[in-house]
């Protein structure tokens, strides 16, 4: 175990920016891109989205919980947003599981290395037509959900993203009315 | 990852400094837009009011920096005067009179840092990513992250040199940016030339 390891100071967080690890080491930066690179040659942390500055401590085969995926998803994109099958599921709105989380993102990434994610681009002003049609309910460990209306709408309108099927959707938690006025805000930044 | 695209060849400092506002105010605006969603709460609408705040010191200080390049009349006269006014006292009797100010100054010179810190944050992930890869990533690449890099520790040193500098200048652009919103004016549609 080298002195710079986690384990003998226990107490950088599962989830980590270069920042974190640069305050944890309190050593100059040069000290902490060497550590964090010998980290992710050793496979012992990854990068969650390169290039972005965001790693998570994951051992191989190792799946995170919903908490650390939802917490590596939040510090990675800012405006990480759950959509489709996923948000319907935790909105009541769906009796079939999702198998992997659907989120939206604003900014371009080429990968991402967490396991159980599925990312979705979304163009600028996607978050703030859908903020101000109300599109935004709840959340999953601070993560949030589109509503139900407006992951019906968005699946429609980018048709990128799962969504069960239409039998197994809970219609009396759906409003036609408000899955049309998400339509119409959509519509505007789709045209 | 296309990083001839993406990290064009040395570009001076103060285009870094701009870029560093830039991609901040995007990052707090998709904060924000989150926020407004949900700013139920008290909590949750002081985050907003916190955030609008942010945004408005960041877009201050990227219409000074952006300003320095055409060198208007008002951008000397802002200078001029915060260098007078943004002037480190010597007493410490007086400075911890000043308490109130100093707080408003360390605020603005910590979200100013902040929007530094987080590109060059990015640029050393990118660094890492192109060290992951088997040919070890472009050097001419890796080479312009670095000077990125290089170039955002100097911001970085030289903000915490003029602090008290930057606090007024965002104060008194913040001023003028709320004055044009009132009167349905965007900060760019301002007069600038010679101004």
């Amino acid at each position: 175990m080298n002195h710079h390891s986690w384990q003998s100071r226990g107490a950088l967080p599962r989830v980590f920016s270069l920042a974190d690890l640069k305050r944890f080491l309190g050593a100059d930066e040069q000290t902490a891109m060497a550590t964090a690179l010998r980290w992710l040659e050793s496979g012992q942390v990854r990068q969650i989205a390169p290039p972005r500055p965001v790693f998570i401590r994951l051992g191989a085969g190792e799946l995170p919980d919903e908490r650390d995926l939802c917490l590596a998803l939040r510090r990675t994109f800012p405006a990480v947003v759950i959509v489709g099958g996923s948000a319907l599921w935790r909105q009541g709105a769906s009796r079939e599981r999702d198998l992997l989380l659907d989120c939206a993102v604003s900014g371009a990434t080429d990968q991402c290395h967490l396991p159980g994610v599925r990312l979705h681009l979304r163009p600028d002003g996607w978050l703030a037509a859908v903020s101000r049609a109300h599109g935004l309910s709840g959340h999953c460990h601070e993560v949030p959900l589109l509503s139900a209306e407006m992951a019906v709408a968005d699946a429609a309108a980018f048709a990128d993203v799962w969504v069960p099927d239409r039998s197994s959707l809970d219609w009396q938690r759906l409003s036609a009315e408000r899955v049309a006025v998400a339509q119409r805000a959509l519509q505007s930044i789709r045209a | 990852m296309e990083c001839q695209e993406q990290y064009p060849a040395v570009r001076p400092v103060d285009w870094l400094a701009s870029e560093a506002m830039k991609s901040r105010i995007q990052a707090l605006s998709e904060y924000l837009a989150v926020y407004r969603a949900e700013a139920r709460d008290r909590r949750r609408a002081r985050n907003l009011r916190e955030l609008r705040h942010d945004i408005r010191r960041l877009e201050a200080w990227r219409w000074y920096l952006d300003a320095a390049r055409r060198q208007p009349r008002w951008w000397h006269w802002l200078r001029v005067v915060s260098a007078a006014l943004g002037q480190r006292p010597h007493d410490p009797l007086r400075r911890a009179g000043k308490r109130r100010q100093g707080m408003l100054r360390l605020s603005a010179y910590s979200v100013i840092d902040r929007a530094y810190a987080a590109l060059m944050e990015d640029c050393q992930g990118c660094l890492l990513a192109l060290s992951l890869r088997r040919d070890g990533g472009d050097p001419a690449c890796r080479g312009r992250l670095a000077d990125r890099v290089a170039g955002l520790n100097q911001l970085r040193a030289q903000l915490a040199d003029e602090a008290e500098r930057v606090a007024v200048i965002c104060a008194v652009l913040g001023l003028v940016q709320r004055c044009a919103s009132w009167f349905g004016l965007h900060p760019g549609a301002l007069p600038t030339v010679g101004s």
